[in-house]
């Protein structure tokens, strides 16, 4: 296969590449403060929207599901109570789905407010940049180009009709190539009104559009255009986003947390506001619980995800002690379908405090939702703490935090770490076959290293960091003394290390400009540039490692690698 | 029929026999209709709404002036006809009247003719061509098709050939969805941004790539590299050729040429984009380790080094037979452990692929691997060059994208100098000049760019920032818009007229 970059997820060809990915440096952090999403009403049956101006009768055995906070030109979404199924023929794999059907509202030029860059001072007089960015689609067809990821599609009809007086383009998809949960039928149908185009779009397999084509239809058929009588046009905050680029660097911790605290009351107060019938709103501690099933299970979750934060401040209390943390949002779905369909996507999606999960099957306590929970949990504490040690965090460490704390589950005001499986198994078997990693390289290695062996290990370096944090926290070495304080030192001349680097490099920029005159000054400049990253990331890793085990002997090594083997073993 | 009237570069000059508009067709399938052209020395002018964009005829597949006049009567025998009321038309003299009405049907088959090309643009409509061992789908100038479908057959056969390979019975033609532009294959081929082409390897096996009409000889690479995905497939249908050797072997091949005139296939020639991706990580104080390419399971470097191994390889006698045996011998021989993968395919794990290479290389230890991989270090740094313009194009697009603007702006005109054809080259030219204040040469090259490729609004936008007249800038702008309203520019905010504390 080839590709113009990064690896690829086509998991049944080979395609071409161009390049390699290059990861983006992102200088200044984005906080995003989404506008409520206007939230059509459904009442006996009829789905309708005052703000927008129409209605239609609301598919029977549909569930309305929320809106996402950051796709605000969706304005009405419907899921399919009942799944259909397809079994692919190549493999006999059976894929689950269930149907859905979308209303997109696309303001037409007449009324669209131009995307606009202002300069604006805040409170305290610093500049800001404030960005206002119009729902980005030019129309329906623009809006599946840039966001349809269920497989290769074309457009196989495309009619223009009237629906009483009201013009419409009547359009069907075929979706054949690469997809994911097998072939489909979208049908789509776009109402025009001199203001605002509304596409009402819906997404079925192939197999069981037969089934149910005269549900699509008859709701189709049932839209209605009705006068607006609430608070007018929503022009300027739907399918607006407003990003504010804030230098954390330059802002005190006190100001970082005045702009925290303003962020998570504007993205609580709006999910609040975002919420559909039928959805129940908790405050659990510091954690808003938007949930859609039992009320005894999102409890014990929130519950749970406060004893996890409270883990982690007393285990790492010198990281970043006096920034704050945000209270996240929990959202609690009823099934996966209603998951996929509201996890955060796009650019803000690392900074939103939003965690999506549903109700696993497989429990609290050995389900793939908690475990997901607790890694973003342990992102975003780190990443708010102090998000320079968050991100200068090697991989062994990041990784095997990610293991160990995925593991955790709340008991009562406690935690408990379960054993990983998968973790357990992996180390055995690398040793067994004489792959497994030496600890002190394990903890030297470069993200380059790491990965080349995951490629050719099935992820053994990550198994490997899960079990050496997991020995650190909770096993044997958590209770010598001269082992158990080794993470928290770990961490702390990682940071005295970072800023060591900080240091140098703010020095080193001081000097003067020395853009290259010629083509040889260039060539060596790219050279330099080249190895700086790796140079970077060897001086991180070696420093750290110097500083925490300076005084370690090879009889120490020894010994700890020799406890750590009957560990695991 | 369709095929007939684009092929044709003839321009046909009508009468005002009916009130249909011009249109123009591009060699390469862009059309241009609603608009009125009118024709110039070398070529047509078209006119937009905000300039005229004159499109030379070297570029112009197919035309049609509605109204435009004959020319007036100059001999006398034309004097003498026309007294009588004849007008001569493809040698005969007939009356006006019959002439307009052979005008018109000639007119109504080509607008219907029109009309089912662009029809045919709509992947509904695409398309359906069965050759020797291929069934196409394509919406792509049947003229323009043609071309691909000749050289995979080439490719087809010689491959089998060369590798003695016996297609299996009843193996029946690949699908090949072929597209006329990038974002048609990641939207209806569904494989994702970043994706060039790709061979789906369990069935229904099928070959996706598109038609980059400013760069033929990239889509054709790309076009063997897929196609020699499925030649390697054939050599076992229920084998799955690990990434090394399948990406580079198929980047070896990747470098092709076909000279349609002789029939003459050549393979193994200079990959040139890799090169230069190549020659970038030796710049940058990056040499690949032998044992590290081969024996790691996946890497994006087994298409570039990996292209460069494979090539030294193929190149030499003495390793040629042993790297191709090597090669077979991943897919059948008894020596090499096989296993099966969650496709159901049968797979080699990376480090029997080392164990494999090193066994069939003759490499009986360390010092016999380092002295392969010294050998072919050598061959990457002394006998790998750049030889084309199109070489140091790529050259000079690596070097620009990775801040190097010195060796850009060297490597660009270089390539201008050996005879680039390419409006892009001119363009990122003109962008690296205007970066240096160098505005008249700036302006010159997008000049020559818009030359070349007069329907690309990237060049007026572009050129648009270093015109002094503002009126001007504006309307170059628009222009671009109007051209090209998808351009890469059609999402930037214009932010010339906006003033503080807008918004």
């Amino acid at each position: 296969m080839r590709l113009a970059s990064s690896f690829l997820a086509v998991t049944v060809g080979f395609a071409l590449w161009l390049g390699p990915a290059v990861p983006p440096a992102l200088a200044l952090s984005i906080a995003v403060e989404p506008v409520a999403a206007p939230q059509a009403k459904s009442d006996k049956g009829v789905c309708e929207d005052t703000r927008y101006g129409f209605r239609f009768k609301a598919p029977k055995e549909w569930t309305r599901i929320p809106l996402k906070l950051e796709e605000q030109w969706q304005v009405a979404k419907y899921l399919s109570d009942k799944p259909y199924f397809y079994t692919d023929p190549t493999d006999g794999w059976t894929n689950e789905h269930k149907p859905q059907a979308t209303v997109i509202a696309f303001v037409t030029e007449k009324v669209r407010e131009e995307a606009k860059i202002r300069k604006q001072k805040d409170e305290k007089g610093d500049d800001r940049y404030v960005i206002l960015i119009s729902n980005p689609y030019k129309d329906y067809l623009d809006y599946m180009k840039r966001t349809y990821s269920g497989g290769g599609w074309f457009v196989s009809d495309e009619k223009e009709a009237k629906l009483e007086d009201l013009p419409v383009t009547q359009y069907e998809i075929k979706v054949e190539k690469l997809t994911r949960d097998g072939p489909k039928r979208i049908i789509c149908w776009v109402y025009h009104t001199p203001e605002v185009d509304f596409a009402f779009h819906w997404e079925v397999l192939e197999s069981a559009y037969p089934k149910l084509k005269d549900t699509v239809y008859d709701t189709l058929k049932s839209f209605k255009l009705i006068a607006r009588t609430g608070s007018g046009l929503p022009t300027a905050d739907t399918g607006e986003r407003k990003i504010q680029l804030d230098d954390y660097d330059k802002q005190t911790p006190e100001q970082r947390k005045e702009r925290r605290i303003t962020l998570e009351q504007s993205l609580h107060a709006k999910a609040k506001t975002s919420v559909p019938d039928g959805w129940q709103v908790l405050q659990v501690g510091r954690f808003l619980v938007l949930n859609h099933t039992d009320e005894k299970y999102a409890r014990r979750v929130a519950e749970h995800c406060g004893v996890i934060f409270d883990w982690l401040d007393e285990a790492f209390p010198f990281v970043g002690p006096t920034e704050y943390v945000r209270a996240p949002i929990l959202r609690i779905c009823k099934d996966r379908d209603e998951e996929n369909s509201l996890q955060p996507a796009g650019l803000d999606q690392r900074r939103q405090i939003e965690i999506v999960i549903s109700q696993d099957n497989n429990g609290f306590v050995t389900g793939w939702a908690v475990e997901r929970i607790n890694r973003q949990l342990l992102t975003l504490w780190f990443s708010e703490r102090d998000r320079d040690l968050s991100r200068a965090m090697p991989y062994w460490l990041r990784e095997g935090l990610g293991q160990v704390i995925g593991t955790a589950r709340a008991k009562g005001k406690k935690v408990e770490f379960r054993t990983d499986d998968w973790e357990r198994d992996g180390i055995r078997e690398l040793l067994r076959e004489g792959n497994a990693t030496p600890i002190q390289t394990l903890i030297r290695m470069g993200i380059e290293d790491f990965f080349g062996k995951a490629m050719s290990t099935w992820g053994g370096p990550a198994k490997e960091a899960g079990g050496l944090v997991r020995f650190f926290v909770t096993g044997p070495a958590s209770k010598n003394p001269k082992t158990r304080d080794i993470l928290r030192d770990y961490l702390k001349n990682l940071k005295s290390t970072v800023n060591e680097l900080k240091a140098a490099d703010e020095a080193a920029g001081k000097k003067p400009d020395g853009a290259p005159k010629t083509e040889k000054e260039e060539e060596e400049q790219y050279k330099a540039d080249a190895q700086r990253w790796k140079q970077r990331e060897k001086q991180l890793l070696d420093t750290t490692f110097e500083k925490t085990f300076r005084s370690w002997t090879e009889k120490d090594w020894e010994a700890f690698q020799a406890t750590y083997l009957k560990a695991v073993l | 029929m369709m095929r007939h009237a684009f092929a044709s570069t003839v321009l046909l000059v009508l009468f005002a026999a009916t009130a249909t508009a011009d249109f123009l067709v591009t060699k390469d399938g862009r059309v241009v209709d609603g608009k009125k052209i009118t024709r110039a020395e070398g070529g047509v002018r078209v006119a937009f709404e905000n300039g005229e964009v004159f499109v030379a005829e070297a570029l112009i597949g197919d035309l049609m002036i509605d109204g435009e006049a004959l020319a007036p009567a100059v001999s006398e025998e034309e004097k003498l006809q026309a007294a009588k009321g004849m007008v001569r038309f493809e040698g005969r003299w007939m009356t006006p009247k019959s002439r307009d009405a052979e005008l018109k049907k000639r007119m109504d088959k080509r607008l219907a003719d029109l009309q089912l090309f662009k029809e045919h643009s709509q992947w509904r409509n695409r398309h359906k061509v069965s050759s020797k061992n291929f069934e196409f789908e394509h919406t792509l100038m049947p003229e323009v098709f043609e071309n691909y479908r000749e050289l995979m057959e080439a490719y087809f056969a010689q491959f089998l050939r060369d590798w003695k390979i016996a297609p299996p019975k009843g193996l029946g033609k690949l699908k090949v969805c072929l597209y006329s532009n990038y974002d048609d294959m990641i939207q209806i081929g569904g494989a994702g941004g970043g994706v060039l082409g790709y061979f789906r390897f369990i069935p229904p096996l099928e070959l996706n790539f598109f038609h980059e009409r400013l760069d033929v000889a990239f889509t054709e690479e790309v076009m063997f590299h897929e196609t020699n995905h499925y030649l390697q497939k054939l050599m076992d249908m229920e084998f799955s050729m690990p990434h090394f050797p399948g990406e580079s072997l198929a980047e070896y091949y990747g470098a092709s040429h076909w000279d349609p005139v002789k029939k003459k296939l050549t393979t193994g020639l200079i990959l040139e984009g890799r090169l230069v991706e190549v020659q970038d990580d030796i710049a940058g104080g990056t040499m690949m380790s032998l044992e590290k390419l081969v024996s790691t399971g996946r890497m994006y470097e087994h298409y570039t080094w990996g292209w460069t191994l494979a090539h030294f390889l193929m190149n030499d006698k003495r390793y040629a037979p042993k790297f191709q045996k090597f090669i077979v011998g991943l897919v059948s021989a008894k020596d090499v452990k096989r296993e099966v993968n969650g496709q159901n395919l049968k797979d080699v794990e990376p480090a029997e692929v080392f164990s494999a290479f090193k066994r069939y290389l003759d490499i009986k230890d360390g010092e016999a691997l380092k002295k392969l991989e010294e050998e072919w270090h050598a061959y990457v740094k002394e006998k790998l060059t750049l030889v084309t313009p199109r070489g140091k194009e790529e050259a000079a697009k690596s070097a620009m994208n990775t801040g190097r603007s010195i060796k850009a702006k060297r490597l660009f005109k270089e390539a201008i100098e050996g005879g680039s054809t390419n409006p892009m080259t001119f363009h990122r030219y003109a962008g690296l000049l205007a970066r240096d204040n160098k505005k008249d040469e700036a302006l010159a090259m997008w000049k020559k760019a818009i030359a070349m490729d007069p329907l690309t609004g990237e060049y007026y936008w572009d050129m648009a920032w270093h015109v002094k007249d503002e009126a001007e800038q504006k309307r170059l702008r628009k222009l671009a818009k109007e051209l090209d309203p998808d351009g890469s520019y059609s999402e930037l905010i214009d932010l010339t007229g906006l003033k503080d504390g807008d918004g």
